[in-house]
């Protein structure tokens, strides 16, 4: 168990290091340059460009650029970002980190009791009414853009009903007031992303687990009816269980990157500051740094869940390890 | 306790709902072939016009330049489906196929591929989409369906290996404690069927998503360049008109949920016909 | 004249100001807080940083400048600016103007504004490359005395005072002497910036929020509006739902479709504010890729004024803006509208004359396909737009329908922005959708117009050159009166057509009507604040909230 524990987390580390270091190079390889901040439309001289270029080395062959990314990313450095001024990615990350771990939590959190229990509901009716219309609305719900969603919703509950605000996290008149106002202010902003986020994750995780609920179902049946009341029945049902938590678990391990990926088109909605912004807008500045730190970042949560999925995996059944 | 593969496609059709589903889809391709060739030209503008609400003379009113939204989204319906429906079957097919036979044969080749699944998961989609559609530019259709295929099948693999993984026991009890020798061959009649249940599902929401990503991307000025319409592009061109003029985008948007919901439904009545266990 | 078109804007924007409050409401509005909902987030607010929108109106909130540009916006001679920093000025001789400065100006940590700050501010100039362009006819400035600034230009020119005020917002010596610029974002300073405006820096939530209070001992009256929120919300549709929702009061730029959605609604006046933003789609006078060659196609000026003509751009610009934009036909933004001859129009549309210029130009369809053609090659021509603008897609489409009619191929290509701005700087474009922000006077054609700056990255990228321009740029470098010669430029312009110049949009921004404002200064939206309040009796329980 210890030795195929180490061996998997050791594959892991290889995956994320082969995967960042083709990042590296991919984003290079995209056409497009790093926009100075100072473009826009106005004009720049030529010297201006050349000062530009060499304070992030953009001209350097790209062996001796990747030299460099690594000798100081091993001391904690992740460089500067080029869209904020030369300030540390780091730095930048940081601001944004919490933000977005609640913001994901706070989706996961949802998904993973309303999401299940809702499909594991429909699962156990299925055929009735009940499974149909929630089927139903729930593909729905999928399928219209999150952006609707999230402006349609805007629309009635800040707009016209008042009950919520429309955007941003936190009311700036409130900087100063105590500390329980304002966690229920920063709740209170919270709702309207987490919902609209929510509704189109809980819609998928609905679909998947209600399809392997229903063959865990069936399974179940069909043994017991043959069994006929063996002790043996008891042994598959336990079985049954463990079976049920399979899918679960390897969604978990999916979804788990939310937690530091964000949404873009939610972040951009309700003015939510996160990793998902930030990364598209890395992307679409060619921040290199910048987009480098949120790739560690994202890449180190994806293979995290795809480690956590298999060792899952090993607890729930421990002869998957056999072939 | 055998089944055949091939499942008896008039049998699949006979409960209500994948008739429904099946009409849906029929009455949505009809709109996409046929209609083009009666309606007017999608992208002729009328700028003196504006946007105009639904009428007679144009069931679902004009956009901000004129044009007929009904011949719009019968233009957008092919492209639009045609990305959907073909780079979801191709990303179905691949992750079905490496995920079953990852889960199948375990030990190191599952390992590899695997990790060269997470590898690929961590490099983000948009990335490879924005280098390939920006080195070949205009794209070609069949191109965009390529790399869109090819990059939409890991996590559909993933789940599809889980299923693979945790059936592969159960029919290892089952096999082993009924016949024995003809144990692999019992196995591998029974995972496929199995594992389409998750790829029915992931199909079904790979159509929706499809097309909301083909808006993404035309956001980003990757992919269907004007005037050629698409139902993604119509939805972002128009979201800032959702309250003014709700038409522009609403057509669009119930076209797609149409749509999906059609594939849903036939999906889960083949996923039902497939299903071994069915008497 | 036009300056007389520029009065009435600003008595209407005075007008609006009396409806909604009253015009003495200075005096007689109360202490409020003003929420902006603004689109980009400030990184560092020192001038010469960083030039995004908001960093430049916050900054104009914390910093002073000598003088301010008056009502009318005009650049030209001594008399027609504000005092701000500078109580008074003199000109001494034709080189040399002297300002005193206001002994009552005080930094926002209490030390008085000097001299030495002037001159120190001059000098950190030569290290911004934007500014040392800028004041680069101005030979010196010196200390005379703690009160007495004197600036030696290297010649006599219309505009010597714009150049020594607008350019330059005096940075405090004593703080920022030993920090060099490459250094100020990451110092204390740059986090948090002390200027002698009438706001002063409170704090900043990255993304979100930045909060400025009003400085108390401001030497022209504290301002009544306590505090200044600017919201950050990079969707325009966000931002409506701030003011919607009743969490923001004001905001800018808003599009068409916002203004429509805004229309019925009792709590926000419109206002729209003349902008220094030009539109227009720039023809590539060389080859794509290669600058060495002529374009096959758009180096006939024929072919480049029938594709100009075959436009209906008064219908255009009604289909993207509504009526909140005005035509164009060169690069005039609303903000020096005063250039053109008042009353002309020079904005036509002319289809017949357009496909005889075609004809002329030898192209006809010889084989048939609906496209035009000439020696074998069809008249196809490539359209860049960025996709991140919301306007230039729309004109894109609709240039490229119009020109279907009339048999030109026009292939609309959106692209990612950094991939844009590549294209563009290397010249591999057929037709570009261009948009400009100008300063407030016509001698910035030079950047984009001029032979000097053919082919320059970011400058003149089309290629277009005609010696004849820079001879008259040179002439109204150094003249007096230098509107004919502007003219005389604009209709060279307009005879080459190196453009489809389509638009000169206005920045429309919706204020809640509890405020009663002072008119919108067009570069500067903002710096009017510290005159603000809120009309008596319509206060928000914010604006009560907190004191100080």
């Amino acid at each position: 168990m210890i030795r195929w524990l180490l061996l998997r987390t050791g594959q892991a580390l290889v995956t994320l290091v082969v995967a960042l270091v083709i990042l590296f190079f991919l984003m290079r390889l995209v056409p497009g340059e790093p926009l100075a901040p100072m473009t826009g439309e106005r004009p720049q001289s030529q010297e201006e460009i050349d000062r530009f270029r060499r304070r992030y080395c953009l001209d350097c062959p790209l062996p001796v650029q990747f030299a460099n990314f690594v000798t100081r990313a091993v001391k904690g450095d992740l460089g500067t970002s080029i869209r904020f001024n030369g300030r540390p990615v780091t730095q930048v990350i940081r601001e944004r980190l919490p933000a977005t771990l609640l913001l994901g939590g706070t989706v996961l959190v949802l998904n993973f009791t309303v999401g299940l229990l809702l499909g594991v509901w429909q699962a156990v009716r299925k055929g009735t009414r009940v499974d149909r219309v929630l089927s139903a609305v729930s593909l729905v719900c999928y399928a219209i853009p999150s952006f609707w969603l999230g402006y349609v919703l805007v629309w009635i509950f800040a707009i016209k009903l008042h009950w919520l605000p429309s955007a941003s996290m936190s009311e700036p008149t409130l900087s100063n007031a105590p500390l329980l106002v304002r966690v229920g202010d920063l709740a209170r902003h919270l709702v309207l992303p987490a919902v609209t986020l929510s509704v189109v994750s809980i819609a998928a995780t609905m679909r998947y687990q209600r399809n392997a609920m229903i063959e865990v179902l069936r399974l179940d049946y069909i043994r017991t009816a043959r069994a006929k009341g063996l002790p043996e029945s008891a042994v598959i049902r336990r079985h049954a269980w463990r079976n049920a938590l399979f899918p679960v678990l390897t969604l978990f391990g999916l979804w788990l990157p939310i937690l530091v990926t964000g949404s873009v088109f939610v972040e951009s909605v309700f003015s939510w500051s996160g990793l998902g912004s930030l990364a598209t807008d890395a992307i679409g500045f060619r921040d290199y740094p910048l987009l480098m730190g949120t790739a560690i970042l994202v890449s180190s949560m994806i293979v995290f869940g795809g480690w956590l999925t298999d060792v899952g995996y090993m607890v729930l059944d421990p002869r998957v390890r056999r072939r | 306790m055998t089944t055949a593969l091939v499942p008896s496609v008039s049998n699949a059709f006979s409960s209500r709902e994948a008739r429904l589903g099946a009409c849906g889809l029929i009455l949505v391709i009809l709109i996409a072939v046929v209609l083009p060739w009666l309606l007017p030209d999608p992208a002729v503008q009328c700028l003196s016009c504006g946007a105009l609400p639904p009428s007679l003379h144009h069931p679902f009113g004009t956009d901000q330049l004129g044009r007929d939204v009904l011949s719009r989204v019968a233009g957008g319906a092919r492209i639009s489906l045609s990305v959907a429906f073909i780079s979801v079957l191709l990303s179905v097919l691949l992750g079905g196929l490496i995920g079953t036979v990852a889960g199948y044969a375990g030990g190191w080749v599952d390992s590899l591929i695997m990790r060269g699944v997470d590898g690929a998961l961590a490099i983000p989609r948009l990335f490879v989409l924005l280098l390939v559609l920006a080195m070949i530019t205009p794209i070609p259709l069949w191109l965009l369906i390529l790399v869109l295929g090819t990059t939409g099948w890991f996590g559909v693999s993933r789940i599809v290996r889980g299923e693979a993984l945790r059936v592969k026991h159960e029919l290892y009890v089952q096999a082993a404690e009924a016949l024995g020798a003809r144990g692999h061959r019992i196995i591998l009649r029974h995972l496929l069927p199995n594992t389409a249940g998750p790829l029915l599902v992931a199909a079904t929401l790979g159509v929706g998503d499809v097309i909301l990503l083909e808006a993404g991307l035309s956001f980003l000025g990757l992919g269907i360049q004007p005037p050629t319409p698409s139902w993604g592009g119509m939805i972002q061109d128009a979201g800032e008109y959702l309250f003014t003029k709700p038409w522009i985008s609403i057509f669009p948007g119930l076209a797609i949920v149409v749509t999906v919901l059609a594939v849903s439904l036939i999906g889960d009545a083949l996923r039902d016909r497939l299903d071994p266990r069915n008497a | 004249m036009l300056r007389s078109v520029l009065r009435i804007t600003a008595c209407a924007g005075l007008l609006v100001a009396s409806v909604s409050g009253s015009a003495c409401a200075q005096r007689e509005g109360v202490n409020g807080v003003l929420v902006i909902a603004t689109g980009a987030d400030v990184s560092t607010p020192v001038p010469g940083v960083d030039q995004n929108q908001t960093n430049w109106q916050v900054t104009n909130l914390l910093f002073l400048r000598l003088a301010e540009l008056g009502p009318t916006l005009s650049t030209v001679g001594d008399k027609d600016f504000v005092p701000m920093l500078a109580r008074s000025w003199k000109r001494r001789d034709s080189v040399t103007v002297v300002f005193e400065l206001d002994p009552r100006a005080l930094w926002h940590d209490g030390t008085p504004v000097t001299s030495r700050d002037v001159v120190f501010t001059f000098e950190r100039s030569h290290q911004i490359p934007d500014l040392a362009t800028a004041t680069q006819r101005i030979a010196s400035v010196t200390a005379d005395g703690p009160t007495r600034v004197v600036f030696r230009f290297r010649h006599g020119y219309a505009e010597q005072l714009y150049d020594a005020t607008y350019h330059l917002m005096i940075l405090p010596e004593h703080l920022l002497a030993g920090i060099p610029q490459d250094s100020i974002a990451a110092s204390e300073f740059g986090k948090h910036p002390v200027g002698s405006g009438p706001f002063r820096w409170v704090r900043r939530v990255p993304d979100q929020v930045i909060e400025l209070a009003a400085f108390d001992k401001f030497f022209l009256g504290k301002p009544k509006m306590d505090r200044i929120y600017f919201r950050v919300a990079r969707a325009p549709d966000a931002r409506l739902n701030l003011l919607l929702s009743g969490d923001a009061d004001v905001t800018e730029l808003l599009s068409w479709a916002a203004v429509q959605r805004l229309q019925g609604n009792q709590e926000f006046s419109i206002i729209p504010v003349t902008s220094p933003a030009i539109t227009y789609a720039l023809f590539n006078q060389k080859a794509p890729g290669d600058r060495t060659r002529p374009h096959p196609i758009l180096s006939d000026a024929r072919v480049r004024r029938a594709l100009v003509l075959a436009l209906d751009r008064p219908a255009m610009l009604r289909a993207v803006y509504g009526p909140y934009a005005v035509g164009n036909d060169g690069p005039v933004p609303q903000i020096f509208a005063w250039v053109e001859e008042p009353g002309h129009n020079a904005v036509r549309t002319d289809t017949a004359a357009a496909r005889r210029l075609l004809a002329d130009a030898g192209w006809t369809d010889h084989n048939g396909d609906g496209i035009l053609d000439k020696d074998g090659m069809p008249l196809e021509l490539t359209i860049n737009s960025p996709n991140a603008s919301p306007q230039r897609p729309m004109f894109a489409q609709q240039m490229q329908e119009r020109w279907r009619q009339l048999g030109i191929k026009a292939n609309v290509q959106l692209l990612d922005g950094p991939i844009w701005v590549q294209r563009r700087n290397a010249g591999q474009f057929d037709i570009d959708m261009s948009n400009a922000q100008l300063d407030p006077t016509p001698s910035g054609w030079r950047n984009s117009w001029s032979c000097a700056t053919a082919g320059k990255p970011a400058q003149n990228v089309g290629s277009y050159c005609d010696p004849a321009i820079d001879s008259l740029l040179q002439a109204a470098y150094t003249s007096r009166d230098v509107v004919p010669v502007y003219r005389r430029i604009l209709a060279h312009i307009r005879e080459d057509a190196p453009a489809v110049f389509l638009s000169a949009p206005a920045n429309v921004v919706a204020v809640h009507r509890r405020f009663a404002t002072r008119p919108l200064r067009s570069d500067m939206i903002w710096l009017g604040l510290r005159d603000w309040s809120v009309t008596p009796g319509l206060q928000l329980p914010r604006d009560r909230a907190r004191g100080n």
